[in-house]
């Protein structure tokens, strides 16, 4: 079985939740609800390249919020 | 203006004398390198000067594709000549009438080229051709029933060459495939360009560029790497080409010669990740003058052109010559100085074409293409048609007013028309409209032959339409739009046609996309072209493996005719059976011969018996009856004969007509169907008795059941209809007082022996038997040895044979939609319904590759079909599931694969399956384990007055995993009133439940395909509504809070309850709260901050907890580092993690300390108890934990403390609660540490220590013991020890968990039958989802095979998702994914590597996350979740996450290794596979033992040349050799009592009869576990201590001994314990 994640030729988006929380996506698998697409579709390898730009802190918004509120 | 010194010639030169080694050209074996090519053509070109050819002759070549032609060429160049290629395909009168044009100096043949290659040739230096020169002359299709030929020049083409290096450059490496024929100007490109840039040209054979699939294979073969093709074509060949899967040898391809359009190129770029480009230019132009890189593109019509290359302008002019705007249309101008000099002798014409460029500079040209295009505002330009009539058709520009010219000098065509016209979804065709002549007009073959006698085949009119006159416009010019299409609907397939000819009926129909084709249909007439003849050609090839020229389709253009054909390449003339001379001893039929081989062999059983059961209305009278019974046993033999044996090989002995014995009993009608089976179910003696009984029984309601039970040997199931209809009739003729006046069978079964056997003549080399095993030895290559099903039970070692049946309803409606839809793709039901059944084993989980049984009847001529016998044979019908094919599309490979099968349907099937010899296993049926039959209903005619139907007998025998038997029923007019079908499943391996859910799904299936028969198979919905994953259930109450809190709480509410004990200490709630109180303090001091990774790398003892506690206090997650570990990898840990402060023992500090990076001993905590309340809550980050990663460094899990309490509370898969003594035994580097300290801790259990650093199974046993413990959590391999050497440890336990690994069920049965109160739980879990994610509860009597991994934890879900992310049904295999509370933030710094595990998740709440394991899992009965390996490269060793990519770059790392691999050898060996120079395996192992936790150090390190790859390049796992343990041969014997202990010890664990000083532990098969084993060992019988360190650097007993005699070596027994125990 592929893993529809792991198609080096297919095509994939980015997915960002409300906690900022990045996920690759299958290009023509429905979107999860809670999930919008911020990037793509494109290569899998530039979706990759795109959550390593974009997605610099992986903690969830909401605790990176509370500890900057100190 | 810049210009190019250069000339065609230079640019070749120049690169000869820079890389003369190179290999410049391929052809059929040969290969010359550039230095051999330019000699060859230098002495020819000497020849050609010689013969007083130099600058501005015209030399022909007449040369077919080939190394010579391309040295010909050459030379030509050389020469200073203009080359003019020949094509010797052409007719005889083009080509004169081109060498009349041209009038060539000289004409070179094969002949003049291969002559110049030795021998002397004239000392004559050829004059070099300067830039202004011609370099070819290439002839273009002309206007006025004339060709013309354009001359271009050096400097022009040298332009082209140097200006398109840009981009789509070729690299000395590429391997460019030389298809297109010389005649034709793309081929200059191909030629010159990759001889100039030092690229391989390989030339494909002359045939090549009609036949896709031979492209596409000499890609795969020939390794190219670039191809270009006109887009007609291009289809073709990425269809054949992706028959192999998108990967391959290909970098780029180019699109040239024709429009090329969107949804091809997108279709192209959505299959293959390289670039495609779309050339365009004319031939007047040098070939090219602008390319473009295709973007994937939501418009539809073609790609665009442009921008234009090099020096080349590309302008867009109106009528009166200004340029247009942007988004006007206009015709496309070329000019600079790659145009040509102009056509051939044609001063007006070039004068016509080649104007005076108002743009450019003083009197130069510029040339009217003729294009029409639009400008675009991103300076490419779309191609809109073209001004004149002009069109291209495959590629080739043709000039519609030359083949009209042709059509119209017929002298009976009057009036003539041909335009290019598409139809349906075949390719477009040339189409001939005429008006005749009043004479009568020619038919189209003979107009054919008329123009095929002057032009190139391609632009033969393949249709005809004879008009009485063209339609005109009111100006005179004709209508186009007027004249019809023409409708080549072939005549259908006859349906009584040969195999061979409607198989070729079926070819011609798809090829030219004619819907139904007849044997008499003509290939040109149904718009087949030379394209299409290759592709039929191919296809051929292909489906009945036979080779034929595409001529031969030309030739022969009917499939009736090309049948002929087809039997004369193969030799195949099938005679007919006829009536056989008696022998002695009459051969038996294979398929008899077959079945009295089971017999003899013991297997006489029921299973071939078949029954025939009649219920008749009434009593026959048995007198009658009996007679009837012996008219039918004297028609045909097979009912009266015997299979004695003579020397050991069988013979047909047919007794004399005889009485049957009819017994009677009665019965009612509930013990009828036991009855019925009770006597179907005793077996033949095939030897003594005829293989025909019979049986009546006589119900209470007065009815009969007569039952006939004939041996497979005697009949198959055409025969049941010939029976009945002979016993009624015979009946019937006896009742009457006369006699069945039928005549007797023209044949009999022995005459159908013998012809069999002289049709399988093994004698015969060319003949029928060796065409057809060749036929199925590579159809049925690589087939797999078993197809997975998704059984319930693993397939027993002695199966039982018992099956049971589940019916398949199919009703009439979804009946009328699969005929409606049989009928749309020229299929039948019956392969709907195997078609659906293959299509839905691949859905669950069958592969792509799915191989069904069928029979075919066997009875191949007319005098065989009244005859009862064995005549069916058994065949294997693949079904080809690859790349997500629609229904539709799989029906089509389906028919073609029937088609291939139907022509070789002889050959016996055990004969196959002899000649492919698949693997064998017990119960399996070799080559596929699902049956598919399809049965007819059988008509009982009436017995005299009592009327009969047949009644199904069960016999409850499985000959297959699964068989579908299914019936179609009709109504009286032929109306479909449903299909029966009966799903029969093998008991052994099917519970009925699954057999249900399989008929029903196979009906969604079918609904499914009958409603969208275009959707992928993939996108059926399989699932029943209530099978449906429930939406997800509202979020539970996930307990809440912090690790640290919550045991602040306990501290607060039992300060005096003992947390943790290591030996005789403990440790109170209390204390320890306040210690990690203290040292939090110290942290926070120290800067440590909320949100910091704080490192701790300490034993395991009080302190260390107090070090985790006090990160967790200061707002920081931990990271425990193994104190064991190699200080590198803690170095490298700390410095991926970013960790700016660890706490670690004071004289470790120095090594982990660096810039930036404190360490502090946790002694040095400041003395205030109070906590320093950093606010912290569930989200923030708890614990940093390192597993196997796949890029070669371990990944981070970053856990929160959400993780941690959702995972370790309020479980129902133990209690961790006050009361519970909990050991804690894995190292701080498992995500079990965490469990098995936070567990209790989390509950207020009691936590005991085991001391050291690694779970080492006599320590463990020893705190059982001392402390009471009552929770054992071990993985799978320590679980399985401890059983084995300490088994009374478990006696007080409460509970047992396992887990990591797929636990032993042998060691479970036996704990649980000596300690059935203890609570045996088997534990699954990623690390990323904290541990346990489900838990599986083993009680008593628990006996399969497998322990399955359960359902999921509390806080838990768990998904198993196909590859479309839909939850699979039941039984099915998918990938397992795992949600909820114990979701890890990420991996530490890798949010690529985050995004692509953790991902949105499609069945839970909006916006969840869900992490992929990659494991593969299914649900199994009562909803347990199975575990079945891994679906990537990753494996699990003793429990071990491993991933080979990290070992092999540690191993990598050593200066001495070039290359390295790892495979893992058995269940759990690691062999590290490397190339190196002076390296030996202990150096290799004392490197990778430095880098990598010890569980992770190959086994065995085998040091080859090089590593074994495959033709893909890649490593050739299968080939690399097994490191066999090995004992060293001269070894010296132990001598000392120490060193003869670790050998006995060596011996034992290693089952080694023998060991001596010098043996390696891990050379004799050691892996980590048994290191820890030996050192168990040791100090048990030798009161000494070993560290693993010791083992792994010293492997030997002679390096062992020394280590144990070292002062200090010892330590005090443990446990008394004999010496050598036998191994239990």
């Amino acid at each position: 079985m592929t893993n529809p994640f792991e198609n080096e030729d297919g095509r994939y988006l980015v997915l960002v939740n409300e906690e900022n929380q990045h996920s690759l996506w299958p290009n023509g698998i429905d979107v999860p609800a809670g999930w919008r697409v911020t990037f793509g579709e494109d290569s899998r390898q530039n979706c990759l390249d795109h959550i390593e730009q974009t997605w610099t802190d992986l903690r969830p918004a909401s605790l990176i919020a509370d500890i900057a509120k100190g | 203006m810049t210009t190019v010194p250069d000339t065609l010639l230079s640019l070749l030169e120049q690169r000869a004398r820079r890389t003369p080694d190179a290999p410049a050209v391929e052809y059929d074996g040969t290969a010359l390198t550039q230095a051999e090519l330019h000699a060859w053509a230098g002495r020819l070109a000497r020849v050609l000067a010689a013969g007083g050819v130099g600058p501005e002759s015209v030399v022909a070549v007449a040369v077919p594709r080939s190394a010579e032609l391309i040295v010909a060429l050459l030379a030509v160049l050389k020469a200073g000549a203009a080359y003019l290629p020949l094509d010797t395909s052409y007719p005889k009168a083009r080509i004169e009438a081109m060498v009349a044009d041209a009038e060539p100096v000289r004409v070179l043949r094969p002949a003049d080229v291969t002559a110049a290659r030795t021998g002397s040739v004239p000392d004559v230096e050829p004059v070099a051709p300067t830039p202004g020169d011609a370099a070819y002359v290439i002839y273009t299709s002309g206007t006025t029933n004339r060709p013309k030929g354009v001359v271009v020049t050096h400097d022009a083409i040298a332009r082209r060459l140097v200006a398109v290096r840009a981009e789509h450059a070729f690299r000395p490496d590429d391997r460019i495939l030389q298809i297109t024929p010389a005649s034709f100007d793309p081929s200059v490109v191909d030629i010159f360009f990759t001889l100039a840039e030092g690229a391989t040209l390989v030339m494909a054979p002359p045939a090549a560029h009609t036949d896709p699939e031979l492209c596409a294979r000499l890609v795969r073969d020939e390794r190219i790497t670039v191809v270009r093709f006109v887009p007609s074509v291009l289809p073709l060949f990425l269809d054949a080409y992706l028959a192999h899967g998108p990967g391959g040898p290909l970098r780029m391809v180019v699109s040239e010669g024709e429009a090329l359009p969107t949804g091809l190129a997108n279709r192209f770029l959505a299959a293959l990740d390289i670039p495609l480009y779309n050339d365009y230019g004319p031939t007047e132009a040098a070939v090219g003058v602008s390319y473009l890189r295709c973007a994937p593109s939501a418009d539809t019509g073609v790609v665009p052109i442009g921008p234009p290359l090099g020096e080349v302008g590309m302008r867009v002019l109106d009528e009166r010559l200004r340029p247009v705007d942007i988004g006007e249309i206009g015709e496309l101008h070329l000019s600079g100085p790659q145009l040509a000099r102009g056509y051939l002798g044609r001063p007006g014409m070039t004068a016509d074409r080649f104007v005076a460029d108002p743009f450019g500079e003083p009197g130069a040209r510029m040339y009217r293409t003729g294009d029409l295009v639009r400008r675009r505002a991103d300076g490419a330009f779309d191609c809109l048609g073209r001004v004149d009539h002009q069109v291209k058709f495959n590629g080739v520009r043709v000039e519609l007013a030359e083949i009209t010219g042709v059509v119209a000098s017929h002298p009976r065509v009057r009036q003539a028309a041909v335009l290019v016209r598409a139809r349906g979804t075949g390719s477009p065709i040339l189409v001939a409209y005429v008006a005749p002549t009043v004479d009568g007009g020619p038919d189209p073959a003979e107009l054919r032959t008329h123009c095929a006698a002057v032009l190139p085949p391609m632009l033969v009119p393949s249709a005809v339409v004879s008009l009485a006159a063209l339609p005109l416009l009111p100006n005179g010019k004709l209508d186009r739009d007027a004249l019809p299409v023409p409708t080549a609907a072939g005549t259908g397939t006859v349906a009584s046609a040969p195999p061979l000819v409607a198989l070729l009926c079926d070819l011609f129909a798809e090829v030219t996309g004619v819907p139904e084709v007849g044997p008499d249909d003509d290939f040109l007439a149904l718009g087949g072209q030379s394209l299409a003849a290759g592709r039929l050609v191919g296809r051929l090839r292909a489906v009945a493996s036979v080779e034929l020229p595409v001529r031969a389709v030309l030739e022969a253009p009917t499939p009736a005719l090309l049948a002929a054909r087809v039997a004369a390449a193969t030799g195949e003339v099938r005679p007919r059976p006829t009536r056989a001379p008696a022998t002695g001893r009459p051969a038996p039929s294979h398929a008899q011969r077959r079945l009295w081989f089971l017999e003899q062999q013991g297997d006489s059983s029921a299973a071939y018996n078949v029954p025939v059961a009649i219920r008749l209305s009434g009593s026959p009278d048995p007198v009658v009856l009996a007679a009837a019974l012996a008219d039918l046993a004297g028609r045909h033999e097979t009912l009266r004969t015997l299979l004695p044996d003579h020397d050991g090989e069988p013979w047909q002995h047919v007794l004399p007509p005889a009485p049957v014995d009819v017994p009677v009993s009665s019965c009612d009608e509930d013990g009828l169907a036991d009855a019925l089976r009770t006597e179907v179910c005793r077996p033949f003696d095939l030897v003594t008795r005829p293989p025909l009984r019979a049986r009546r029984f006589v119900l209470p309601d007065g009815d009969t059941v007569l039952l006939l039970v004939v041996h497979h040997t005697a009949v198959d199931g055409l025969s049941a209809q010939v029976l009945l209809t002979d016993l009624a009739d015979a009946y019937t003729a006896r009742a009457a007082g006369t006699a069945l006046t039928r005549p007797e069978p023209p044949l009999r079964y022995t005459d159908y022996a013998v012809w069999q056997d002289a049709l399988l003549a093994p004698a015969d080399q060319e003949g029928t038997l060796h065409r057809q095993l060749a036929f199925w030895r590579r159809t049925l290559a690589d087939l797999p040895a078993e197809i997975a099903l998704p059984t319930d039970r693993p397939r027993p070692e002695t199966p039982t044979g018992r099956a049971d049946t589940v019916p398949v309803t199919i009703d009439a409606d979804l009946h009328a939609a699969l005929l409606d839809l049989a009928r749309a793709t020229g299929t039948t039901t019956f392969m709907m319904l195997r078609t659906a059944l293959a299509a839905l084993l691949h859905r669950m989980g069958a592969g792509t590759d799915v191989p069904l049984g069928g029979v075919v009847s066997g009875r191949v001529d007319e005098a065989l079909t009244d005859l009862v016998g064995l005549f069916l044979n058994t065949v294997v019908l693949r079904t080809d599931l690859y790349g997500d094919p629609s229904f539709r599309a799989l029906l089509g490979r389906v028919r073609t694969a029937d088609l291939a099968v139907l022509a070789h349907q002889d050959v016996p099937f055990d004969r196959v399956v002899e000649e492919v010899n698949p693997p064998r296993a017990a119960g399996r049926h070799p080559l596929f384990q699902v049956m598919v039959v399809q049965n007819t209903l059988d008509v009982v005619p009436p017995f005299a007055g009592l009327t009969g139907r047949v009644l199904p007998v069960e016999t409850g025998i499985a000959r297959f995993d699964l068989t579908l038997d299914v019936v179609e029923t009709r109504g009286d007019a032929g109306t479909p009133t449903g299909v029966h079908g009966t799903l029969r499943f093998a008991t052994d391996r099917f519970h009925r439940a699954t057999a249900e859910a399989l008929a029903g799904r196979l009906v969604r299936v079918l609904r499914a395909a009958v409603i969208d028969p275009d959707a992928p198979v993939s996108a059926t919905d399989l699932l029943a509504p209530d099978e449906r994953p429930a939406s997800p259930a509202p979020r539970s109450t996930v307990p809440g809070g912090t690790v640290h809190g919550r045991i602040a709480d306990r501290a607060r509410s039992h300060p005096t309850a003992v947390a943790l004990r290591l030996g005789d200490d403990a440790l109170t709630y209390g204390e320890l709260d306040a210690r990690a109180n203290r040292l939090a303090r110290r942290l926070v001091a120290g800067g440590v901050r909320r949100g910091d990774v704080v490192g701790v790398c300490l034993e395991r003892g009080f302190p260390l907890v107090v070090a985790l506690l006090a990160v967790l206090k200061a707002g920081a997650a931990y990271t425990a580092l193994d104190v064991d570990f190699p200080v590198p990898r803690l170095v490298s840990v700390l410095d991926r993690a970013g960790v700016r402060a660890v706490l670690a023992d004071r004289h470790r500090c120095p090594d982990l300390a660096a810039p930036g990076r404190w360490c502090v001993d946790p002694a040095d905590a400041v003395d205030v108890p109070a906590s320093p309340a950093v606010p912290t809550g569930p989200d923030d980050a708890a614990c940093l934990m390192f597993t196997s990663g796949s890029t070669g460094t371990p990944k981070a899990v970053l856990a929160p403390h959400r993780a941690l309490v959702a995972s370790l509370t309020d479980q129902e898969f133990v209690d961790f609660g006050p009361g519970q003594v909990y050991l804690q035994s894995a190292p701080v580097s498992w995500d079990a540490f965490a469990r098995q300290l936070f567990g209790p801790l989390l509950a207020g259990g009691t936590c005991v220590l085991q001391p050291g650093q690694r779970p080492d199974p006599g320590r463990m046993a020893d705190a059982v013991r001392r402390h009471g413990v009552t929770v054992l959590d071990a993985a799978g391999s320590l679980f399985n020890h401890l059983w084995d050497e300490y088994p009374d440890v478990f006696a007080r336990l409460d509970r047992a968990m396992t887990g990591g690994e797929p636990a032993s069920p042998a060691h479970v049965r036996a704990l649980l039958a000596r300690y059935p109160h203890v609570r045996v739980v088997n534990g699954y879990g990623p690390v990323e989802s904290m541990g346990y994610s489900t838990w599986f509860p083993i009680e008593h009597g628990w006996h399969t095979d497998g322990v399955p991994i359960g359902f999921p934890v509390a806080h838990k879900r768990i998904h198993v998702l196909d590859d479309r992310l839909r939850a699979v049904p039941p039984g099915v295999t998918g990938e397992v994914y795992v949600a909820g509370a114990g979701l890890a933030i990420g991996y530490h710094g890798a949010p690529a590597d985050t995004a692509v595990r953790f991902v949105a998740d499609p069945h839970g709440a909006p916006g969840d996350r869900m992490y992929r394991t990659g494991d593969l899992g299914r649900f199994g009965s009562a909803g347990a979740l199975e575990y079945l390996g891994r679906t990537d490269d990753q494996v699990k060793i003793r429990g071990f996450r491993v991933d080979p990519a990290e070992i092999r770059s540690a191993v990598a790392a050593h200066p001495s290794v070039r290359r390295a691999e790892i495979v893992v050898r058995g269940k759990d060996r690691l062999v590290a596979y490397v190339v190196a120079d002076g390296v030996t395996e202990a150096d290799l192992r004392a490197h990778a033992t430095s880098r990598l936790p010890t569980h992770l150090v190959p086994a065995a390190f085998v040091v080859l040349a090089e590593l074994p790859t495959t033709a893909t390049g890649k490593v050739d796992r299968q080939a690399l050799p097994d490191p066999t343990p090995t004992t060293t041969p001269a070894g010296r014997p132990p001598v000392t009592d120490t060193e003869k202990v670790l050998c006995a010890l060596f011996g034992e664990l290693l089952d080694v009869p023998t060991v001596s000083l010098d043996d390696d532990f891990f050379a004799l098969g050691g892996h980590s576990l048994l290191v820890m084993r030996l050192i168990s060992r040791t100090r048990t019988a030798l009161r000494a201590e070993l560290s693993v360190k010791d083992v792994f650097e010293g492997p030997t007993v002679a390096v062992l001994a020394g280590r144990l005699a070292r002062p200090g070596a010892t330590r005090p027994e443990l446990r008394p314990r004999p010496v050598l125990k036998e191994m239990s």
